[in-house]
């Protein structure tokens, strides 16, 4: 009986070194992540930067610039899942964060400064989005924190940023609390929260489909994303048709049964708040069981790769985008994808997680402008608010900021694929 | 064929050192037997012998060959054989299964022939082949082990503790059936607590105290003296 | 009723992949006492390896998996006796688990390289897995059926080599009592490295028999591994069997609690009671407690 019992706990001190033998290991492929886009930023830095170095020496008594910036340089750091089941999210935020940089140094950089940054690997774990904003704010001094991926990973890290005077900008998070200017002055964001994602969602439905008969289902994750989505869609016209409510894991194998409680609740629409591959599993297992119904994915779901993996049963379904089909014929669109190519993306690549890193590239480089020769971080706030009407080529609406509002973007996009792709049935759907 | 020849032989368990430097030699077809107290070492000296464990200084040999150190595959190869304290059957394999294994890695018509041979010394066996070996009894399992080693074909066989849990009627009736089992060629040693036993069965004997041999001789000139050999055993005047 | 007969069919199909993963720990802890962490991966690996023999390098369906299924043994049997062989020696049981985490790290790094972090489809002959049957009311997806049979075969063989071959008698002697095995000449190492081999080809099967369920992505079979361990232990650890009904009766409490439970609970629900079972039963649901009769 003991030597069982012992066994038992050394299984479970195993399972314990296990967790902390992965989050140890992270570091390693990290390091070298951001080894390689570091090194690549530094070879095409030395070209152009010399007229614009001589000029700023001249302000250089009246201007203190800000942490991670000199004459030549601003630095900025970004905390992806590298690693893990989110792993292709980060990669993609990666691609369009190195095809932003090198655009912009490409081009002379901005007020003579190059763009460098520093990538670390989070795995989606919080802890280590902590751990990583503490590097990059008092080891690697850098400017902001640009483009990480995830909200819980975000609301984790964020308070660090804000005591230590670090812009967190243009993350894939979505978490209502982020867009508080009072509680957050350093955040801006082009990402609508998942809330209102739902609501825009519920008053498409309304407008769309009338209120008879239609009985809706939402699946959300586990979470407090998944209980802001839910309460997104009750504050819509649509919020009475609300009929089942599900969950899923980050370890679910299967949404059968959730599919099945949708089937016996009669539901005629199902929102799936998801990322792509999870989707397309529900897809799938929807048609199994049976499930007639219409599908809604939120924006992680928006992506070629639903459409390759889930094939014929992703027709018809719909998507509620914060953002443009990254697959779309708009000229901003077209010239994200030339670049994304260039840069050697896969198909699959074409995302809304690299759109979105790539669109707050866009802003960034306008930020970083119009805050002028001396940077710091008043003035690149400043500059932020003073953006009216950003065009972006038509991957969002334009964009507006000001001092009260440093979420560029609140409507949201409705798509559907329609012979094997997304198309955008609304743009501006609030 | 000079049997089994141990010399200076020295065994430990890590950093303990059990055996402090043995000579013992078991001429072909002798039979010996090694006696002692509780933790003497004679089980260690056994298991050394049959491979699992390994010496840390020595020479160990039989008929010529040096084995220490060898593995105890390699050792059943050589016709090596144990059979272990406590019997150690397969407890959840029937027996039949527990036969089978003797014969691991041989061509199955050595285990036809000795499954016959077995089944005609212990009819019992036969009769409860499809049993697991947990279930038989103490003495019946002790049958098992036996015929494990005869299934094996043993030239040096080295036997522990027969009469360890076994009702001191049946420990003596298989003594007396050993002859009848094996060969008498089979060169022998057993380890026993029971030395009455042993010294009637063995033509001569060690008796290892603390890990070093303290006295050997034939069994004839204690087989009527029981309390000289205990003194032997304990390290005190009778 | 159909409802119920059809939740129970979903949790089963999902059973089917913890009872085999179950099946290759337990296979491996029983016969040399080694927790294996890199089995996920490993049985991720085999997936990759058949989708990318067919889609990428253009072979047909069946050879394609059996070429996967000769790299996953032999991979394995190069991975046996380059890390696990060299610790066995010392004896400790640690430091070989730590050294199947190293492994799994490697793997899983090395598949990260190779096919990157994006999901793919695992296309079967004819998208078979996209036609579903009605039967009465109740619908039998065809892949999932090709999902039973395979499970089925899988344990009849590793049945059949556990109970009718020499490999099979090793192991079992092994698994029993590690020193009488030796003594009856019984190669230590050569019983491990074809546990090994075996329980990787049972995890191999599941990698891609599940591949078209799960979609092909880097991890996909972590969770597997996760639901396949808590099934080990609900066995028992020592028995094969235990495993394998641990791992259908584990798809079951899955099933059934998303559908009963509240939801705040269902998700949480059976690791909380394979927690009770352990409670009350350290020793597994499936094996009696007992001691090998040794004095």
């Amino acid at each position: 009986m003991k030597s069982k019992l012992w066994k038992l706990l050394a299984i479970f001190a195993v399972l314990g070194l296990v967790a902390v033998g992965c989050g140890d290991d992270d570091d390693s492929s990290s390091g070298s992540a951001s080894e390689s886009s570091s090194s690549e930023s530094s070879s095409s830095e030395s070209s152009s930067s010399e007229s614009a170095s001589s000029e700023a020496a001249a302000e250089e008594e009246e201007c203190e610039l800000a942490r991670g910036v000199t004459d030549d340089k601003i630095l900025f750091g970004s905390s992806q899942p590298m690693t893990g089941n989110l792993a292709a999210l980060g990669e993609q935020a990666v691609l369009a964060m190195e095809v932003t940089r090198d655009r912009i140094n490409d081009g002379g950089g901005v007020n003579g400064r190059m763009i460098e940054f520093i990538v670390q690997d989070d795995a989606y774990n919080p802890e280590k989005t902590v751990s990583n904003a503490q590097y990059f704010i008092e080891q690697e001094n850098v400017f902001a924190i640009w483009a990480s991926i995830g909200s819980a990973t975000l609301k984790a890290a964020l308070p660090l940023h804000d005591e230590s005077n670090t812009p967190s900008l243009f993350p894939w998070a979505q978490d209502l609390s982020f867009y508080d200017v009072n509680n957050h002055p350093l955040f801006f964001s082009v990402n609508p929260p998942a809330y209102a994602q739902t609501k825009g969602f519920g008053n498409y439905l309304v407008d769309n489909f009338g209120t008879d008969g239609i009985k809706v289902g939402l699946m959300t994750i586990n979470s407090v994303d998944g209980e802001q989505t839910v309460q997104g869609f009750k504050d819509s016209t649509g919020g009475d048709l609300l009929t089942d409510e599900q969950t899923w894991e980050r370890d679910s194998t299967t949404y059968g049964p959730q599919i099945l409680s949708f089937i016996d609740s009669g539901i005629t629409d199902v929102y799936v708040g998801t990322g792509d591959t999870q989707f397309a599993q529900f897809l799938l297992e929807a048609d199994q069981l049976g499930l007639d119904a219409r599908f809604w994915g939120s924006t992680g779901t928006i992506s070629a790769n639903t459409i390759e993996l889930a094939g014929e049963l992703s027709e018809g379904a719909y998507g509620v985008n914060v953002i443009s089909s990254a697959t779309g014929d708009k000229p901003g669109l077209n010239e994200y994808r030339e670049a994304m190519f260039a840069a050697g993306a896969e198909e699959a690549q074409i995302s809304t997680a690299s759109l979105l890193a790539y669109t707050g590239g866009l802003v960034l480089e306008e930020m970083l402008t119009l805050a002028g020769e001396c940077l710091t971080v008043e003035s690149f706030v400043a500059a932020g608010e003073s953006i009216k009407n950003f065009e972006t080529g038509g991957i969002m609406r334009p964009l507006n900021f000001s001092a009260d509002n440093h979420l560029g973007n609140n409507d949201v996009i409705i798509l559907q694929v329609q012979d094997g792709a997304w198309e955008e049935l609304v743009v501006g759907q609030e | 064929m000079s049997g089994l020849k141990i010399k200076d032989l020295k065994v430990g368990y890590g950093r303990n050192e059990v055996i402090h430097g043995l000579d013992l030699e078991v001429g072909p077809g002798e039979k010996v037997a090694l006696l002692g107290a509780n933790g003497a070492g004679k089980s260690t000296v056994l298991k050394t012998i049959s491979g699992l464990l390994t010496p840390s200084e020595g020479v160990i040999s039989f008929n010529d060959d040096e084995i220490g150190g060898s593995s105890p595959s390699a050792l059943v190869d050589k016709g090596v054989i144990q059979v272990p304290e406590g019997r150690r059957v397969f407890p959840g394999l029937n027996v039949e299964d527990n036969l089978k294994v003797a014969n691991y890695g041989k061509s199955p018509e050595f285990l036809e022939e000795g499954l016959e041979t077995v089944y005609k010394k212990f009819p019992i066996l036969e009769e409860r082949r499809k049993q697991a070996a947990g279930l038989l009894s103490g003495g019946q399992q002790q049958m098992l082990s036996l015929s494990r080693a005869i299934i094996a074909k043993p030239k040096l066989l080295l036997i522990d503790e027969m009469s360890l849990g076994l009702a001191p009627l049946l420990v003596k009736e298989f003594y007396e059936q050993l002859g009848d089992l094996f060969s008498e060629d089979v060169t022998l040693l057993l380890v026993e607590q029971n030395a009455g036993l042993a010294l009637k069965y063995c033509s001569r004997f060690y008796v290892l105290r603390n890990g070093e041999l303290v006295l050997q001789s034939d069994s004839a000139e204690y087989v009527d003296n029981p309390v000289a050999l205990q003194s032997a055993y304990l390290g005190v005047d009778a | 009723m159909v409802d119920y007969i059809q939740i129970a069919w979903q949790g089963l199909v999902s059973g089917f992949a913890y009872a085999l993963i179950g099946l290759a720990l337990v296979m491996v802890y029983k016969t040399a006492r080694i927790l294996n962490f890199a089995a996920g991966t490993m049985a991720g690996i085999s997936g990759f390896l058949a989708h990318w023999w067919a889609a990428e390098q253009d072979m047909p369906f069946g050879v394609a998996i059996l070429f996967a299924m000769i790299m996953t043994g032999a991979g394995t049997y190069v991975i046996e006796r380059l890390t696990v062989r060299p610790l066995v020696k010392l004896g400790d049981f640690l430091p070989i688990v730590i050294m199947t985490l190293g492994v799994e790290e490697f793997l899983a790094n090395v598949s990260l390289l190779w096919w990157g972090g994006t999901a793919r489809r695992y296309r079967v002959p004819g998208d078979i897995d996209r036609i579903n049957y009605l039967i009465g009311d109740f619908r039998l997806n065809a892949w999932h059926l090709v999902v039973a049979i395979t499970t089925f075969l899988t344990l009849s063989i590793v049945g059949y080599i556990i109970n009718q071959t020499e490999l099979g008698l090793g192991m079992k002697a092994f698994a029993e009592d590690q020193d009488a095995a030796k003594l009856m000449g019984i190669k230590e190492s050569t019983v491990s490295i074809w546990t090994w081999v075996l329980s990787a080809l049972v995890g191999g099967v599941t990698g891609i028999v599940f591949a078209p369920v799960l979609f092909l992505q880097q991890d996909y079979m972590n969770i597997i591994f996760i639901k396949g361990f808590v099934a080990a232990i609900l066995g028992g650890f020592l028995s094969l069997s235990g495993g394998v009904a641990g791992g259908l009766l584990l798809g079951e409490l899955e099933a059934f609690t998303i559908k009963w439970a509240p939801r705040e609970f269902a998700a949480a629900l059976p690791v909380v009671i394979v927690f009770i079972v352990l409670l009350i039963r350290p020793h597994g649901l499936f094996t009696r407690e007992k001691g090998h009769e040794r004095v």
